[in-house]
């Protein structure tokens, strides 16, 4: 008798229990992007009612929400509309996006919610895109909160950088791809093979910030045809955005931290004035070592790269000789090592800021000299010397032997 | 009334009596024998077989002077063979054979000896056993003055012949499959072990049906324990009918509660030779081509004849299929609620943006959706074994196509549940076993419902609760989840993997064989030798 109470119980506590986190995958909106801007100062937001009077909203969210096929469904969703209008397609893409302003990000997503049948869901978050004039005015410790504290939020997303404001890049053409979101993610892990972009992980991203790293982040720009660019990087400084770094210099920046997989490299053709040899890396190694010389810190750059050679911009030439390879090799590194020095020193003079690690290399090394001049690792650090050093290896040299 | 009974008129009185007795006996005729008079013997079978027009009384005097009597059931003997060794010699060539029968002693001995000419013939009494042996298709010669029998063995009725298993089918295995007769059956089984050794114990159970129930088994490879264990299961039995092994089955079965089946079945002889190899007791049952195999463990269950018939790295792959399969048949529709209604970040995103998409404004929740996608797979699957052959066919197209694509194109369910049901099935039907998937569609049913209350927990607590009790259920004292639980790592090679049969020179332990070897591999590694010397 007791062991049938205690059957029934279970049933019922089984029964009764459950389905409170229930949740129909078409009662959810997946949140495939995210983008964060600051609020700007235009009649557009002000007459929609998005700030208050007293000014008190901080941030601009826009979230790329699944596209949904059928016109009927998309109907319940949207809410204001960043630069839609144009054409019908447009409008249709329009409608997958919602914005709101907020004071935090969880207050501008419960605002959504208001004008939303779906509940957000963040577990399959591509990327998570900082405007460019956000990462400028604000720390980023400050805007990562949210993003970081979330439970629900997919670790693996990508965050970039965008030239301009970060919600227009939704506006973009997602050509065969479902959604603007899934294009950048598939193009930042592309792209990231040819060591043009910084393709940035967000645990990665949070771990570096929270130590008060210096960093480089890749970057995104909407281009005028609604095509997507995703190239260069943004030096971030204590938190806030310094500057950018153009596709070669992000390469550049790449072999240094050793992260380079792919890539290409243009050189002058020493011998024959106004050609180039152009080399593809198959595979690149470097070690940064840090040495101390005068009771200074100075750094070496050591890079051992294998390549081999796709293009010498004559097709008159039937074979590539011994002599002809040395030469080639010399080529390529002096480019490869013009390259990083003009990189460095931009990091170091410019932006002041150590994203290549050197600070951190140094205390690993030399922890006990590391104590007496990390105060001054700021002042010192645009005044070290580096020392690059580039080796090529031509592995090989294509069909024209 | 004749001479003869005026003659014996006090035995009439006790006559009377007797046929008193049979008329309320109801049924129970033990230390009934028969009398000394043939009419009164004849009398008491009338009475016993009233109503029962099949039962025929054949009067007939041998050599045309002594009284006889021949009582059969209509259908159960082999006609010919009645008449041809029976009657004819009785009543016409009891002369030719050259024997003087003077009195019906003689008659009796001589037809016995003499004139009758079947293999089988025995004489008997007991009442009890001579209407046993017309019930099972014998012929029962009574003789006058004679208190003694003669049961002449001529069964023959109609019988299905030997023929494909409709089941379990094998692509190298050999075709024949067990019938509905009992002799049939243990001859396919002798006739692939030909060891006098292999025994063959008769069993009659049901109090009416008095089924004959035949064990078979290996004298000195079998544990002793367990063939005592299966006789006292049998003598436990008190029904009064055995229509089908089936109630066997159940009837001795160590837990009766549980999804899964216990004993094995099969209707291949190669397959119940294998176990009887192993060590196993088979169950053989009159009127049922489905041979019982006990014990039953979860690997045994999930083999096929295949699995030994191909090469091992054949059958290895295609044993890893049969437990996706068998896994895939169990959870996968509950993963899919569970995932779509709980845990939408466990599927990988690019699935679930398609999924989402697909199930824009569908009407059911994803749990509902799978219980009448299942409902209905079920149905086709129950309505096609129903219908006859070809019509059955039909109907698992038709319900495939209409159900499936009509349900996605009016929106009822989405694409991806038709995907999960119909992959569902399908994995079902690759488990070997008929009953074991049989059980995993029970479960699949369980676990649906756990995982639509709990999501993915519910999932891992079906799954745990369902390993422990795989893990205490036994069959027949050995453990169902022999040889992983517990473990023995020799036993393993004939589990996931089907090691070559080189390395498995030894009976599985877990059986508790008396005989260990399979093979000698001493000798065997000798002829190698030769073998390499020569080349």
């Amino acid at each position: 008798m007791m062991k049938r109470i205690l059957v029934i119980l279970f049933v019922l506590a089984a029964m009764l229990a459950g389905c409170w986190d229930k949740v129909e995958l078409d009662r959810r909106a997946l949140v495939l992007g995210a983008a964060m801007d600051t609020v700007p100062q235009s009649d557009e937001f002000k007459s929609k009612g998005h700030v208050k009077e007293d000014g008190r909203e901080l941030y601009i969210l826009t979230v790329e929400t699944h596209m949904a096929k059928m016109a009927s469904v998309t109907s319940g969703e949207g809410g204001g509309n960043g630069g839609g209008g144009g054409n019908g397609g447009v409008q249709q893409r329009a409608k997958r996006l919602m914005m709101h302003t907020g004071t935090s990000f969880f207050e501008a997503l419960r605002k959504m919610a208001t004008e939303s049948d779906k509940i957000l869901f963040f577990g399959h978050q591509q990327v998570l895109i900082i405007g460019e004039e956000l990462a400028r005015t604000y720390d980023l410790n400050k805007i990562m909160d949210f993003w970081d504290r979330d439970p629900e939020i997919d670790r693996s997303l990508k965050v970039l950088i965008a030239k301009g404001r970060a919600g227009d890049i939704f506006n973009a053409d997602p050509k065969h791809s479902q959604a603007v979101s899934t294009f950048i993610r598939n193009q930042s892990e592309q792209t990231g093979k040819t060591s043009r972009f910084i393709n940035l992980g967000l645990v990665e991203f949070l771990s570096k910030l929270e130590k008060g790293a210096d960093l480089l982040v890749g970057g995104i720009a909407l281009l005028d045809d609604e095509g997507l660019k995703i190239s260069g990087s943004a030096v971030i400084k204590g938190g806030r955005l310094q500057g950018w770094l153009d596709e070669m210099e992000t390469m550049a920046a790449q072999f240094v931290m050793d992260e380079v997989k792919g890539g290409e490299i243009v050189a002058p053709d020493p011998e024959r004035k106004g050609n180039f040899i152009t080399a593809e890396i198959f595979s690149a190694k470097s070690r940064l070592n840090a040495e101390i010389q005068d009771g200074m810190p100075s750094f070496a750059v050591d890079v051992k790269m294998e390549c081999g050679i796709v293009e010498i911009s004559d097709q008159s030439v039937k074979s590539v000789e011994e002599k002809k390879i040395a030469v080639a090799e010399k080529a390529v590194s002096a480019a490869v090592e013009k390259q990083i020095k003009d990189t460095v020193t931009k990091l170091q003079k410019q932006y002041k800021a150590d994203v290549l690690g050197f600070g951190d290399k140094f205390e690993k090394y030399h922890n006990r000299e590391w104590k007496e001049i990390k105060e001054k690792w700021d002042k010192l650090y645009p005044e070290v010397p580096v020392y690059v050093k580039v080796q090529t290896k031509v592995r090989k040299v294509g069909r024209k032997y | 009334m004749s001479w003869s009974d005026l003659f014996k008129n006090k035995k009439s009185v006790l006559n009377k009596k007797k046929i008193e007795t049979i008329k309320s006996a109801g049924g129970a005729y033990q230390g009934i024998t028969l009398g000394k008079s043939l009419d009164e013997n004849i009398k008491s079978l009338q009475v016993i077989f009233k109503d029962c027009d099949d039962v025929v009384f054949r009067s007939f005097k041998i050599a045309g002077r002594i009284k006889a009597e021949l009582v059969f059931i209509d259908g159960m003997i082999k006609s010919e063979a009645v008449d041809d060794f029976i009657m004819k010699p009785l009543i016409l060539e009891s002369r030719i054979a050259g024997v003087q029968i003077e009195n019906e002693n003689e008659a009796f001995r001589y037809t016995k000896e003499a004139i009758v000419s079947t293999a089988n013939i025995k004489e008997t009494k007991e009442l009890e056993s001579i209407l046993f042996s017309i019930m099972s298709g014998g012929a029962v010669i009574m003789i006058d003055r004679q208190e003694y029998a003669l049961i002449v063995e001529a069964k023959g009725f109609e019988h299905r012949q030997v023929e494909q298993p409709t089941g379990e089918n094998a692509i190298r295995g050999p075709r024949d499959a067990f019938t509905e007769t009992l002799g049939i059956n243990t001859t396919l089984i002798r006739r692939r072990i030909r060891d006098p050794r292999l025994k063959a114990k008769k069993y009659y159970i049901g109090e009416r049906s008095k089924t004959e129930v035949v064990i078979m088994y290996i004298e000195d490879i079998v544990d002793p324990k367990l063939v005592d264990q299966v006789y006292k299961r049998l003598d436990g039995i008190d029904v009064d009918s055995i229509v089908g092994s089936g109630f066997i089955e159940q009837l001795i079965e160590d837990d009766w509660i549980s999804p899964f089946p216990q004993v094995k079945t099969t209707e291949r002889p190669d397959r119940v030779a294998a176990a009887l190899m192993e060590g196993k007791v088979c169950i053989l049952v009159d009127n049922t081509p489905y041979i019982l195999i006990v014990p039953a463990t979860m690997s045994d269950l999930l083999t096929a004849p295949d699995d030994y018939y191909e090469r091992w790295l054949v059958a290895s792959l295609i044993r890893f299929v049969r437990l996706i399969g068998a896994v895939t048949a169990t959870v996968l529709p509950s993963l899919y609620i569970a995932m779509v209604s709980y845990h939408p970040e466990m599927i990988p995103s690019t699935l679930a943006l398609s999924i989402a998409t697909g199930r824009q404004g569908m009407p059911f929740p994803a749990f509902i959706e799978a219980f009448i996608m299942e409902a209905v797979f079920e149905l086709i699957r129950e309505a096609s074994i129903r219908l006859p052959g070809s019509l059955g066919q039909t109907i698992g197209v038709v319900g495939a196509v209409v159900i499936g694509q009509a349900a996605v194109s009016a929106g009822v369910v989405s694409p991806a549940m038709v995907v999960v049901v119909a992959l569902t099935g399908i994995a079902n039907f690759a488990v070997p076993s008929f009953d074991v998937a049989l059980s995993y569609r029970v479960l699949r049913f369980g676990l649906m419902l756990l995982s639509t209350v709990l999501g993915m927990y519910g999932i891992i607590l079906g799954a745990l609760l369902i390993l422990s009790h795989l893990c205490i259920l036994k069959s027949f004292g050995i453990p169902y989840m022999a040889p992983w639980i517990p473990l023995t790592w020799r036993d393993l090679k004939d589990t996931l993997i089907r090691s070559p049969w080189l390395s498995m020179r030894r009976r599985p332990a877990f059986m508790h064989t008396q005989d260990k070897k399979r093979m000698d591999l001493d000798s065997y590694e000798e002829t190698l030798r030769q073998r390499k010397d020569k080349a």
